[in-house]
């Protein structure tokens, strides 16, 4: 398997009915992105698609692909060290999402929060919360994915298997990214929506709120036996 | 004033401090293919508790499944067929063990009671085991064979590698 095939295979498992372990973090990317175009308070909020959605999406994706590459290499130390201490950092994780969550719902109220929309902040910012959701998503094994696991579980391959898992966790990202960018173009364009900038908004901060409750509570569990569980049957 | 420096760099080194900390704030041992597997303990459905590997001079195979998962919940009766396989005369080949793990207790009883799995099941509260264990993602399958050694893990669903898992357990004994 080549880079390109594992992303193509990330790319097509984000689309796969059997992925229904991608809604651990689907609707709150998809929060997070809707949400931020909506701090825009503009009703010509569509001219910022690309800084409110793409440039956070497509900071995300590194974030995400790396911790979530660094998760598979079962080979390599530091993959033990990070699957050993994930209630930790799943904590850590829930407490950042809870910070982004609050830039949201608080954005409207306090013009300062307004400097973490500058370009190379709101990068900086996507691109650590890529790496909280790679800490509190637990995927879905494909068997595209179930050979990477493979290669990277064991030391003489590990680190090629993490390069693989890596451009697999890419695909998702642009699995997330389309998603993401066609849920704000539709939405921009559903009156309702569009006159209410800040309502759209909390109700985004408020889903994100809510991933973040899920993962500081230890709860998340059963997010994903009732959700996940009543979806997949 | 230059908000961007006082608060974001803050922001981000504290997240790293607190990764890197929480990475090296225990002695970590976890599983190693080739070596012997981590002890761990384990209370079953049943309520009764056991060490993980309690079976000197025997292979074990050990599955950890979640109840929400469809991979864990398709490989089920294939790992019950192969319990019989190994387990068909008087004498016991292979020890199977299945772990619930990420789901509520009731929730994966209530998987392992629908399917009626014939051998051991028990409950990882916590994920404790499957820390250990260096498993993230249900379903996961280790090997470990008559010494105790870990010999090979599997991720995913092991019903896709029929004739792997006959020739990985065979190669236990």
């Amino acid at each position: 398997m080549g880079n390109l095939d594992a992303f193509g295979h990330g790319f097509s498992s984000f689309f796969s009915i059997w992925q229904v372990c991608i809604l651990q973090i689907t609707p709150f990317f998809l929060a997070y992105v809707t949400g931020l175009y909506f701090t825009a308070n503009s009703p010509r909020a569509e001219a910022s698609l690309g800084g409110r959605v793409l440039l956070p999406a497509l900071s995300f994706a590194p974030g995400f692909a790396v911790i979530y590459a660094l998760l598979t290499v079962a080979g390599l130390p530091i993959g033990r060290a990070l699957v050993y201490n994930l209630g930790t950092l799943e904590f850590i994780a829930g407490g950042y999402i809870l910070l982004a969550s609050l830039s949201l719902l608080l954005s409207g109220r306090f013009p300062v929060i307004g400097f973490l929309r500058r370009p190379l902040v709101l990068a900086g910012v996507s691109l650590a919360l890529g790496s909280a959701f790679a800490l509190v998503y637990s995927p879905c094994i494909t068997p595209a994915l179930s050979d990477i696991l493979g290669m990277a579980g064991r030391p003489e391959t590990a680190v090629r298997g993490g390069t693989l898992a890596f451009f697999y966790a890419l695909g998702i990202c642009l699995g997330l990214t389309v998603t993401g960018a066609a849920l704000v173009y539709l939405l921009a364009r559903v009156g309702v929506v569009g006159r209410h900038p800040a309502m759209a908004r909390n109700a985004c901060g408020l889903v994100l709120a809510f991933l973040a409750a899920l993962n500081l509570s230890g709860t998340m569990i059963y997010y994903k036996a009732f959700f996940l569980g009543f979806l997949a049957g | 004033m230059n908000w961007t420096r006082y608060f974001s760099v803050p922001v981000v080194v504290v997240f790293l401090g607190l990764l890197l900390t929480g990475c090296f704030e225990e002695n970590v041992n976890p599983l190693r293919i080739g070596a012997m597997a981590p002890p761990s303990t384990l209370t079953l459905l049943t309520g009764e508790t056991r060490e993980v590997t309690d079976h000197p001079g025997q292979a074990q195979v050990i599955t950890f499944m979640a109840s929400w998962c469809p991979c864990s919940k398709d490989s089920i009766p294939f790992i019950k067929e192969a319990y019989k396989r190994y387990n068909s005369g008087t004498e016991s080949k292979v020890a199977f063990l299945m772990i619930g793990i990420q789901s509520p207790e009731q929730k994966f009883a209530d998987v392992a009671g629908k399917w009626r799995v014939p051998f051991p099941v028990g409950y990882d509260d916590g994920d404790k085991i499957a820390r250990v264990y260096g498993i993230s993602a249900p379903p996961t399958t280790v090997f470990i064979d008559r010494e105790g050694t870990v010999r090979r893990v599997f991720y995913g669903n092991i019903k896709d590698k029929e004739d792997d898992f006959f020739k990985w357990t065979s190669e236990l004994l």
